[in-house]
């Protein structure tokens, strides 16, 4: 995912902003590609993993 | 790019590895992703930010990238198939390709409003499933300017109250009918003929 994404996602949970920390990323021209890391809704508290630059944002309880 | 080379693109993306039946996960055809993404530049509705709800393998995503989208974002449950769009992705080789998310379309992880949806969701047709395509249309009328879907016949009298339940109005109604093959294994053949409808809806 493009860190610009960050200004739509939203917690699943209660639609507050996230905070990402991103452990692997990619630097083009304009823009940073997340390839690994977490967002962690500044609300609740909920932690959503990026792998493989796909950010998992299911509920909890949706996970497998 | 025109209509006819849309299709010709999108018909040579990948489908699902191992379609669920629950999820009534099915590639959508790239004659009826095409058709969809031309009307959609007709009305200027791709100058929006995109969203596919329910995006599976990315054929519709990709399809308005490929008719001039800047900015869209795909939305799906199933990680096996955002990793075939993310395939499909990378055989297109896209200077602004979509951005794809793990989510559940019934409690989005965006926030955001005035937006053109495009869906395929589940029709509903299996007896555990009806009216699966309701929480798409939710969302759909909470977060779009415009949406273009597809439902399956006789979905007319139903979509007409949803959407004017909920402020919106149907502005095209058109038939579809579309060959899928599939493999799930209360199927005996091995394509079926969908008889479908496809909507746009200004919200």
């Amino acid at each position: 995912m493009k860190e610009s994404l960050m200004d739509i996602l939203a917690c699943p949970l209660d639609k507050e902003p996230l905070d990402l920390s991103a452990t692997d990323t990619e630097s083009n021209d304009d823009d940073t590609e997340v390839l690994a890391g977490e967002l962690t809704c500044t609300e609740c508290g909920t932690v959503y993993p990026i792998e493989d630059g796909i950010p998992n944002l299911l509920p909890p309880d949706m996970r497998e | 790019m025109r209509r006819s080379q849309l299709e010709r693109e999108l018909s040579q993306l990948a489908g699902f590895d191992a379609p669920t039946a629950s999820l009534e996960q099915y590639r959508t055809p790239g004659d009826v992703a095409a058709h969809l993404c031309h009307l959609a530049t007709l009305y200027d509705d791709l100058d929006r930010p995109v969203v596919d709800l329910g995006c599976g393998t990315g054929v519709l995503a990709l399809g308005t990238v490929l008719a001039g989208a800047r900015s869209v974002l795909g939305i799906e449950r199933d990680r096996d198939a955002l990793v075939v769009a993310q395939r499909n992705e990378r055989q297109l080789l896209l200077t602004s390709p979509p951005q794809w998310i793990q989510g559940d379309v019934s409690s989005p992880p965006i926030d955001c409003d005035g937006v053109t949806v495009v869906m395929n969701p589940p029709f509903g047709a299996q007896k555990t499933n009806v009216h699966a395509d309701r929480p798409f249309l939710r969302t759909a009328a909470d977060i779009g300017a415009v949406s273009y879907s597809i439902h399956n016949a006789g979905s007319k009298e139903f979509l007409t109250a949803f959407v004017g339940e909920h402020g919106g109005t149907i502005t095209h109604a058109f038939s579809l009918a579309f060959d899928v093959t599939h493999s799930f294994e209360f199927h005996t053949e091995g394509r079926r003929t969908i008889d479908a409808e496809a909507y746009r809806i200004e919200w």
